[in-house]
Order: structure tokens, then C-alpha cells, then sequence
């Protein structure tokens, strides 16, 4: 070996290096919570998100997987597979994907916190949030009150096309206090499903009992589609 | 992208440290001497980077003042950043094209011009093009909520992750690190066992098999 072949670049503070060789926990993370989703039937109860005395029913957030998903292998090649549109929720691609040794880096969610209706696309490589519209909070109370007949609506089902109300009009502080909020409510449902992915994750149960739920879910579904009728 | 209106798309930060006990004076003097100034097409800079407030970002002669990005437990402040994007090559055809024309109604010899004369009338021809252009401005919006120790940065990639980072860290002598997922796994309230258990964790493959080719051979043993 010569000389100059010794690596004498200043080595990365440990901090930095601690977080950096941990960067598998995002797109873990994602994939459990996908695989999780559907399991569950996509209700969770989530009482660490809430406010201790909330009561359980209104602890229980509803979810649906939006339209967009990417994967990427965790091997050398760090193939790609980016998927939209509607039906993620049974998508043989992606299954495919996983299969293939592929975690999601991105994936789309639809989450109902007590009735109000978020959109969201967490990002597993910075933990960021993307593409985040809020439940419609400027507009004018609705005054129609439904008729016992009427089945209310399902708050993450297709818009029906409702004429817009008009927008009340906010002083700046009241608009970026809403918004905030939200995004704090937001925040503290994907933060409980995190802790609580982690907690697994540490867990002696996760190759006794997570990893092998993910494997029989996708051995399943492949197989569904593999073999006519 | 912005924080008030439309949909949301941003980065959350981890802060250490308080926020000042004096947080609209001492903040506001701290923000005011890196409010963004503008860009001229008489001066020398080619970008230029700093706070606005939040609710009128192109108002540049209006100060940054405590009433504009102080709400209670949050701060609200939105970083600008303008630049010139000038090709090189344009600017060197427009000097070229000055040159000509002092030789053509001048009669000067072009081996007469020195370095400093190229220099100054390339720096004309940069000053004409920037008056004929308007500056790329990105903006980025930066909410800190100083009781949950939280920023949210409204932008992605290095502008979020190192400019606006690091005119955070300057203007307001706190540490901030971006809350990736690692990052937020280290802050969890895990126990010993548990924090030792994640010191030394490694990624795992949920199909071993699929990194030696054998694609087919859990799917049999499930079904």
C-alpha cells in the first residue's frame, strides 16, 4: 500500500455518523406503516397523539393510501419504482417491488383525525412532508342540515363535487395560527405511528412477528395474482 | 409551498436552545441587520439573501418589525434570496459588441486596451443586461414554534437544509437539525435497553433471499 493510499479525510462528527447509518429507519418505516395500514384496516388507535383524556372513539384516526408511492432497492443498483394513481392500496407492482428488496421512500396518505380530512406524501430520506392540503378551514359553516335519510358522507370517500362555500376572511395571525395547528395535529398522528413503528422495530417480536406479517401479506397477494380464480 | 395558503410542502427541524427572554427587541434587531437587501443593476453583487416579512415579502423598504413576525409562541419569518442568472457567454458576446463599436467609431487600436478597460466595459455590458433582467427570487417561509422547540421550513432541498439553516442558527443562536427519521429516533424516550438495542441496529431485509437471487422461495414456503 503507498503512502498516500491511507484515507486522511477528517472523519464525520459521531453525531453526524450516528444519524446517517440509521438512514434505513425511513423508508422501514414507510413500508411497515403501508403493510400495517392494510392490515389494521386502515383505523388505528393512536391514544399517544391525543390529549390524555381524550375520550378512545376520538382517538381513532382513519387512513386511506393516496396516489403516489416510490420504492427503491436497498441494494447497489438502487432501482427505482415510482407508482401513482388510484388503487396503491392493492397494487401488484409494488408488491412486486418489495419482493424484490425494494423499501417505500415516498408514499401518499389520506388521514381523518375526528372528521377533519388531511392529505399527505411523507418523504422517508429527510422526513419531510409534501404536498399537505388541510381540511377546509376558512370557509363558512355549512347551515343545511342533512335529512335523517341522508347516509353521511365518508370523510375520506371521492369528493361529490359541493359547491364552495365562501372563504371568511382571517387576519394573518388567526390564518398562520389554523394552519399551524393543523399541521402540529398532523404531526402528532405520523409522530405517534412512528414511536410506535420504532418500538416494534426494537422489539424481539418485530422478526417474530412484523416481518413475517409483511412476508405473508405479500406472499399472499402475489400468489392472488399468480393463480387464476 | 408557502406557510399561508395552498398546500404545504416542508422540512421540520429540531431546535436546541430558548428562545431570547427579550424575543421581539432582541430579534428584531437581530433580523433587521439581515433583512434581504436588493439587488441593483448598478452593483457589484450578483445574489442576495436575507429576511422579509412573512406577509409582504417584495416590500422591501418596509422594516421587519416585531408586530410581523412575532405570534405568540411562534415566529414567523420568510427567507429571500435574488440572483442574477446571467450566462457568461452572453456577457462576453455584449462586451465583445461594446469593443467593436469603440474601434469602429473610435479608430482605437484593439491591441491598446488593457486589462482594466476590458474589465470595466464587460462590467457596463454586465450592468446593462442586469438592468434589462428581473432577478430569480426563491422564497422560503420559516415558522418556529419556540414552545415545542420545532421549525418548519417551507422549502426543500440545500436552500432549506444549509442557507436557511444557517441564517436561522445566525440570526437566532440557536442549533437546529434537520428531524429526519433517525433524527427523531434518537429523541425518543426509548430506555436504556431499547437506546442500546438502536445504537446498533442494521437495516433489514424483509426478503433475505431476494439479494441472492432466489426470488421464488419464500413465496412457496408461505403459501
Amino acid at each position: 500500500m503507498r503512502a498516500d493510499d491511507k484515507d486522511q479525510s477528517a472523519a464525520a462528527p459521531a453525531a453526524v455518523r450516528r444519524i446517517a447509518e440509521k438512514a434505513f429507519l425511513g423508508p422501514e418505516f414507510l413500508t411497515w406503516l403501508y403493510f400495517t395500514l392494510l392490515e389494521e384496516g386502515m383505523e388505528l388507535s393512536l391514544p399517544g397523539a391525543f390529549a390524555k383524556d381524550t375520550p378512545a372513539d376520538e382517538a381513532l384516526v382513519q387512513f386511506a393510501i393516496g396516489k403516489r408511492a416510490a420504492l427503491r432497492a436497498l441494494d447497489a443498483s438502487g432501482a427505482r419504482v415510482a407508482l401513482s394513481g388510484g388503487g396503491l392500496d392493492d397494487n401488484g407492482e409494488l408488491l412486486v417491488a418489495v419482493r424484490r428488496g425494494a423499501l417505500l421512500e415516498v408514499l401518499a396518505l389520506e388521514v381523518s383525525i375526528q372528521s377533519r380530512v388531511y392529505s399527505v406524501t411523507l418523504r422517508a430520506d429527510d422526513g419531510g412532508l409534501v404536498g399537505v392540503k388541510l381540511p377546509d378551514l376558512f370557509s363558512e359553516p355549512d347551515e343545511a342540515v342533512p335529512g335523517p335519510t341522508v347516509a353521511p358522507p365518508d370523510p375520506l370517500g371521492a369528493s361529490r363535487g359541493k359547491p364552495r362555500r365562501p372563504k371568511l376572511k382571517l387576519p394573518l395571525e388567526d390564518v398562520l395560527a389554523l394552519r399551524m395547528q393543523c399541521l402540529t395535529e398532523l404531526e402528532a398522528v405520523l409522530d405517534a405511528l412512528f414511536a410506535r413503528f420504532v418500538t416494534r422495530r426494537l422489539a424481539r417480536a418485530w422478526h417474530t412477528e412484523d416481518l413475517g406479517r409483511m412476508r405473508s401479506h405479500v406472499a399472499q397477494g402475489l400468489k392472488q395474482r399468480l393463480v387464476p380464480g | 409551498m408557502g406557510a399561508l395558503q395552498g398546500s404545504l410542502g416542508y422540512l421540520r427541524f429540531l431546535v436546541t436552545g430558548e428562545p431570547a427572554s427579550n424575543a421581539g427587541a432582541s430579534y428584531e434587531r437581530s433580523i433587521s441587520s439581515r433583512r434581504f437587501l436588493p439587488l441593483t443593476p448598478a452593483g457589484e453583487p450578483l445574489e442576495s439573501a436575507g429576511w422579509v416579512p412573512l406577509e409582504a415579502p417584495f416590500d422591501d423598504e418596509r422594516p421587519v418589525t416585531r408586530d410581523l413576525f412575532l405570534f405568540g409562541e411562534l415566529i414567523a419569518v420568510c427567507y429571500r434570496e435574488d440572483r442574477y442568472a446571467i450566462p457568461r457567454a452572453l456577457i462576453k458576446r455584449e462586451a465583445r459588441k461594446r469593443l467593436d463599436k469603440i474601434v469602429r467609431e473610435e479608430g482605437k487600436d484593439p491591441k491598446s486596451f488593457g486589462r482594466a478597460f476590458l474589465k470595466a466595459v464587460e462590467a457596463a455590458a454586465l450592468a446593462e443586461l442586469k438592468a434589462k433582467t428581473i432577478p430569480r427570487t426563491r422564497l422560503c417561509d420559516v415558522i418556529w414554534h419556540t414552545t415545542r422547540g420545532e421549525l418548519r421550513v417551507f422549502g426543500r432541498g440545500t436552500l432549506a437544509t444549509e442557507r436557511v439553516a444557517s441564517l436561522v442558527e445566525r440570526t437566532f443562536q440557536v442549533r437546529v437539525e434537520l428531524a429526519s427519521y433517525p433524527a427523531r429516533a434518537f429523541g425518543l424516550d426509548l430506555g436504556s435497553r431499547a437506546g442500546g438495542v438502536l445504537d446498533r441496529l442494521a437495516p433489514g431485509w424483509l426478503f433475505p433471499d431476494a439479494a441472492r437471487g432466489q426470488d421464488n422461495a419464500a413465496d412457496e414456503e408461505a403459501a
